[in-house]
């Protein structure tokens, strides 16, 4: 293999990387090859010693961040031919009210899943409120409990008001974790379609 | 055999230690790393790609024999994560010192 053929190969294999960072890649394989010929190296040599180019480009692929994947195979599959207009045109009435109704079963699954955090903070402020309140009862006489019933239900709410605040971040963490995982979910779903 | 990740980390400290004695270039780095790391052109480009990302090196040009040649530079953030990652290893040498000495007092 020489030089050309290294580099065609390596492009090919890479085209769907953006333009730029594909000149980048080649660049630098082409000041290698001039480096190694410098040292007194053939270009079979040099093509030899640099590896099987298809080898290179999908170990690079599978490096890249997968921002940059999700953007190059979108551009790739954004070329709409005249058909596929017409077609999404004509499917509207059927595609809108599918995509919409997709979107608000995700905004409603969202929210339900928000909503049980919210509301497991409001259940941990609410156990505070009444351990600190509790003891406040003790000296206000404002509710006809016993001194023991106060002081034992403010210790067991300072208790469980503890734990819940404990619990709760790890709770928002994993929320937000299975969030991200969904949206995930979803982008990959697109690239398998388009790609 | 070095743990992947593990392996990583250091092989991108040791370009950036290439890079700490002097500007380089891509065939350079790979042969001043050759007899401490087996580190082929083909793996350099995406460490190098990534320290460029992170803000760890820049990349000038340099006319060189009628083309241009791509030269790396340590920024200060390189340096200091250089730094941090050899003052981290002070840590991991404490504990090589600690196994060596498990398997000298198991062999004896």
């Amino acid at each position: 293999m020489n030089k050309a053929e290294f580099l065609d190969t390596l492009r090919r294999a890479l085209s769907q990387l953006p333009p730029e960072e594909l000149e980048k890649q080649i660049a630098y394989y082409e000041e290698l090859f001039a480096d190694m010929q410098e040292d007194g190296l053939s270009e079979q040599e040099a093509a030899a010693k640099l590896g099987d180019p298809t080898q290179i480009a999908q170990e690079l692929l599978i490096e890249l961040p997968l921002g940059t994947l999700v953007k190059s195979c979108v551009k790739s599959a954004g070329r709409l031919s005249g058909l596929n207009i017409v077609l999404l045109v004509l499917g509207f009435p059927v595609w809108f009210p599918l995509l919409l109704s997709f979107g608000a079963v995700l905004l409603a699954v969202l929210i339900v899943l928000w909503s049980l955090v919210l509301s497991f903070g409001v259940v941990v402020l609410a156990l505070g409120i009444v351990a600190v309140a509790a003891p406040i009862g003790l000296f206000v006489k404002l509710v006809s409990a016993s001194p023991l019933l106060l002081i034992g239900s403010a210790l067991i709410a300072g208790g469980l008001c503890v734990l819940g605040a404990l619990a709760l971040k790890p709770l928002c963490r994993g929320m937000a974790k299975l969030c991200t995982a969904i949206f995930k979910g979803i982008k990959s779903l697109f690239i398998k379609k388009e790609g | 055999m070095l743990d992947a990740q593990m392996k990583r980390g250091l092989v991108e400290n040791c370009v950036l230690a290439a890079l700490a004695r002097e500007d380089s270039y891509g065939y350079q780095i790979v042969k001043d790393l050759a007899p401490f790391v087996s580190v082929t052109e083909s793996t350099l480009y995406p460490i190098l790609r990534r320290l460029e990302n992170a803000g760890a090196l820049t990349v000038y040009s340099v006319e060189h024999n009628g083309r241009l040649r791509k030269f790396y530079r340590l920024t200060p953030l390189g340096r200091r994560q250089l730094e941090s990652f050899a003052a981290d290893w002070d840590e991991v040498a404490a504990m090589y010192e600690y196994i060596q000495g498990g398997l000298r007092d198991e062999q004896s």
